[in-house]
């Protein structure tokens, strides 16, 4: 939530400041994110709209001339685009002053002077240090806490605006590469303007550049200034031309993209703007969390799961996206969808699934709101969850049993799309993963990550500060991407995606993409996929239905390979085992793929002490698996 | 040396021929079968052939090549037999243009640039890849830019509308104009406004324009004949030849008839 009370959804930021992560991890000209220091007038805001500012700076510090009341803040941001980040610009901030911050939803506070202990202490938001550098010697008063997730290299009076001597730059910035880790933001402030920018970005190749007083005009920000500051910066990763730049926009990393038939690219087009448009509009998002909370019944409880966190010996926490309506986090993705292809004037949707959760989703939101609704299923999974095949035929949705290839998820996501590229004059394909082309996997994740929101949200409340682990399984990615969604820019938060290893690595029958997987491309993405030597798709297998898909999103492939997060895999064995043990111990029957995560959990739980904190997605219920697993016992 | 195809559209042009070009699974009936498939395809009047190069996930097409994809990975076809075959029909001179119709993630596996440099040695002439939009292309674009290497073909949807001139700018080859939405094999089913699109497309196009998708005879492009310069069967000519056993009479006998009726259009 921004200050203003504007709901938000997700934060869009998230790409942007990743994509900037991988630019400089691949050495390549970057383009650094844009922050506008000081604003104190509500016709700034769109001035900062217009360029697609990434941060607005507000001072509250009253010798400053360009401090702000809360109030005026908030009037000001109710104007402000809600994909700008809210930076609270404080001097040697008290715990009073901390609290106001917190409370009016800012997203970054910013510190110059002293940083106090108590308030490191106590501070929920991510941390800005702001640091005086005029010789390399500073260096070493740097703070280097956790807390602490950017540096604002200033000149040495904070704000004068007085442009600091470059010339040491170089040697200054090897150095404070080597004392930053990665994940860190460094911020070049100081005296920047349209004519110094270009240079400054060469010798610092900063994240983000900070500017203020070089926008204004008779200590006014003007419109013009601001927009010349921004082509200044913009132009400088932009000499290989606009495509390059657009193309960015589809990827993470080397991942994502849109590999479908030419019939399809206006149709993706086309969505990507319902889509832009509807998440920056009040009345969509009022409906969509109208429908999360009076239909979903969210928000979902973040459970102290007492008896299995005595037994692993850390702190466990169970995100319980199981008592959502339909009974896994499916659903949230696909309300969002479908109340897209209403404003979108589709009144056919289809689906594919694998487990039957996400069709049973689909079939449920196209039920309410009336919607012709189809879902493709392969045949072996329609064997497999019979009971969620039925569930969606009595929601009035047909369901289409697909027979080719390895007849699973993988090939019921061939015969959807094959479908959507007949009938995409009129139909709305809701996918349930974060896969497929660019925007799925970038709507997906904005619709799931309500499960990070909350969670983060819910860990403060109950403990006071952030956990150490959060964990999930991945199929193709969605209920982990939403899981980590809001912890992917803290990073002291350990982020482990569990896949399905099957009968063992070993054996070849698994659903480790990340694990043996190697980039190539299906569903219209580029991502970690498992083929054999011809570069023909494997069959993945698991025990758990929704696992059982040879690739992931590709913003996991990304998060993979910049180091962000861990990828590990569990056996379908260690998963029924935890399956059971969970029943046990909490009286909660977990979805089989949810068990690949509590299975990890226990493995995880051993590098913990008994006081740290693990997040733990429950992605669903295990009603549908009763049948698997009543057959499997019966084998044995 | 110049690129076959271009040669060939050239030619057709010279003499006002339409082009006819066909569409089969590379591997089927097995190897040899195809080589011999390929040869009486020459000699029947084909003017470019489609040599599809079998995946697992062919999200473009239909139910037919599915399953003739299937069969054909069944028999152990893959991208390398496929250019060892296409270096036995040059050696043994066959000249007809050939393209290979083929998924981006088979290229991709065995390697941008030696793909490309096989292609070369090997004499294909042409690539059609229908999950590479225009968007997509840069990468392999750049492995193409070299002496001799194949010509992407451009594809153009019913819907494409205003992305027209953009696909076309650096086209070569011809213009692969999709007669309907969706995937390969759907008969008659071509989009409502297929004059107007086609018509769009022919007059933006300095190349020729062809028609494939849902084709059968020469006489379902009648309707279409004066803004389209070839067409393209695929589905239906894999029925005919599971059909007939894969005998290359059958093809030969479908091939030239279809061919003088598209002429006498």
């Amino acid at each position: 939530m921004s200050i203003c009370g504007m709901p938000k959804l997700g934060s869009g930021s998230a790409y942007r400041i990743e994509r900037a992560v991988s630019h400089m991890q691949m050495g390549t000209r970057q383009t650094p994110q844009i922050k506008i220091c000081g604003i104190t007038r509500a016709e700034e805001a769109s001035y900062l709209n217009e360029i697609h500012a990434d941060y607005a700076g507000f001072v509250f510090w009253e010798r400053s001339r360009r401090n702000v009341s809360f109030a005026q803040a908030e009037e000001i941001c109710k104007f402000l685009h809600k994909d700008i980040k809210r930076v609270a610009v404080t001097v040697s901030p008290d715990l009073d002053l901390l609290e106001r911050i917190e409370r009016a939803r800012f997203d970054i506070l910013q510190v110059h002077g002293r940083l106090r202990e108590e308030v490191v202490r106590q501070c929920s938001l991510p941390i800005w240090r702001a640091c005086n550098l005029q010789k390399p010697e500073d260096l070493q008063k740097l703070e280097r806490l956790e807390k602490i997730t950017g540096y604002v290299l200033d000149a040495e009076t904070s704000g004068s605006g007085k442009a600091f001597d470059w010339s040491a730059g170089r040697e200054m910035m090897k150095r404070m590469r080597e004392t930053l880790f990665m994940g860190r933001k460094f911020i070049l402030a100081g005296g920047l303007n349209a004519q110094n920018v270009t240079e400054a970005v060469k010798i610092f190749k900063p994240d983000i550049v900070d500017v203020s007083s070089g926008v204004e005009s008779v200590r006014e920000k003007t419109r013009a200034l601001v927009r010349e500051f921004s082509e200044a910066v913009r132009n400088i990763g932009e000499k290989k031309g606009e495509r390059i730049m657009k193309k960015s926009d589809r990827y993470y990393g080397k991942f994502g993209g849109q590999f479908v038939s030419e019939s399809l690219m206006n149709a993706l087009e086309e969505l990507d703007m319902a889509y832009e448009k509807a998440i920056h509009d009040e009345e969509f998002l009022r409906e969509y969390d109208y429908y999360m909370k009076q239909y979903v019944g969210r928000e979902t409880p973040l459970y102290l799961a007492e008896n299995l966190s005595r037994e692993y010996g850390t702190k466990i926490y169970l995100k319980r996206e199981d008592l959502n309506h339909t009974g896994a986090h499916k659903i949230n993705n696909v309300i969002g969808q479908i109340l897209l292809a209403k404003r979108m004037g589709k009144k056919k949707v289809i689906a594919e699934t694998g487990a039957g959760q996400h069709g049973v989703a689909t079939a449920t939101g196209a039920a309410l709101f009336h919607m012709e609704c189809t879902v493709y299923m392969g045949e072996e999974d329609m064997r497999r969850q019979q009971l969620n095949v039925f569930r969606m035929e009595m929601l009035g949705a047909k369901v289409v049993c697909v027979k080719s290839g390895s007849r699973t998820l993988k090939d019921a996501t061939n015969e959807a799309i094959r479908t959507w590229s007949q009938t995409v004059e009129d139909t709305f394909y809701v996918i349930g993963s974060a896969v497929g082309p660019y925007p799925y996997p970038k709507m997906v994740k904005e619709f799931q990550s309500v499960i990070s929101r909350e969670s983060r949200k819910q860990i403060l409340q109950a403990e006071g500060r952030l956990p150490h682990v959060v964990m999930a399984c991945v199929g193709g990615g969605s209920n982990s991407i939403g899981m980590f969604a809001e912890f992917i820019e803290e990073p002291s938060v350990k982020l482990i995606g569990v896949e399905a290893a099957g009968l063992g690595i070993e054996t070849g029958k698994h659903a480790s993409a990340m694990a043996l997987g190697k980039p190539g491309t299906l569903h219209g993405m580029r991502s970690y996929l498992l083929q054999n030597d011809d570069g023909n798709i494997q069959v993945a297998y698991s025990v758990s239905a929704g696992l059982d898909y040879p690739g992931v999103g590709p913003e996991h492939a990304y998060l993979k390979d910049s180091g962000r997060a861990e990828y590990v895999s569990i056996t379908d064995e260690e998963a029924l085992a935890a399956l059971q043990e969970l029943c046990m111990l909490e009286g909660i029957i977990p979805a089989i793929e949810s068990a690949h995560a509590i299975a990890y959990a226990r493995k995880q739980a051993k590098k913990m002490t008994a006081d740290e904190i693990m997040i733990v997605c429950l992605s669903g219920r295990g009603d549908k698996d009763v049948h698997t697993i009543y057959e499997l016992n019966k084998r044995q | 040396m110049e690129n076959r195809i271009e040669q060939k559209m050239q030619h057709l042009r010279e003499r006002g021929e339409k082009a006819f070009i066909t569409y089969m699974t590379a591997g089927l009936p097995d190897m040899d079968g195809c080589k011999e498939l390929i040869k009486i395809q020459e000699q029947s009047g084909v003017d470019v052939l489609e040599l599809g190069i079998p995946f697992s996930d062919p999200v473009a097409d239909g139910p037919v090549i599915q399953n003739a994809y299937y069969k054909s990975i069944q028999l152990g076809t893959n991208v390398k037999k496929v250019f060892a075959l296409m270096k036995e029909v040059r050696a043994e001179g066959v000249e007809v243009p050939i393209i290979f119709m083929m998924y981006y993630n088979t290229a991709l596996h065995f390697g941008l640039d030696k793909f490309v440099e096989e292609c070369i040695i090997s004499g294909v002439d042409g690539l059609i890849i229908p999950d590479l939009p225009l968007e997509e292309q840069d990468n392999l674009k750049d492995a193409l830019e070299r002496e001799g290497a194949p010509v992407l073909i451009q594809l153009v949807s019913p819907v494409s509308a205003a992305r027209i001139p953009r696909i076309l700018e650096h086209a070569r080859g011809f213009v692969y104009c999709v007669s309907g939405m969706g995937v390969t094999g759907q008969r008659g089913n071509f989009h409502r406004e297929i004059i107007c699109y086609l018509s769009q497309v022919k007059e933006a196009s300095k190349i020729p324009v062809m028609m494939g998708f849902g084709i059968e005879r020469a006489a379902d492009v009648e309707p279409m004949k004066d803004v389209i310069d070839g067409a393209i069967v695929g589905s239906y000519f894999i029925q005919l030849l599971e059909k007939n056993d894969y005998q290359p009479q059958a093809a030969a006998d479908y091939c030239r008839i279809f061919k003088e009726q598209l002429n006498a259009l």
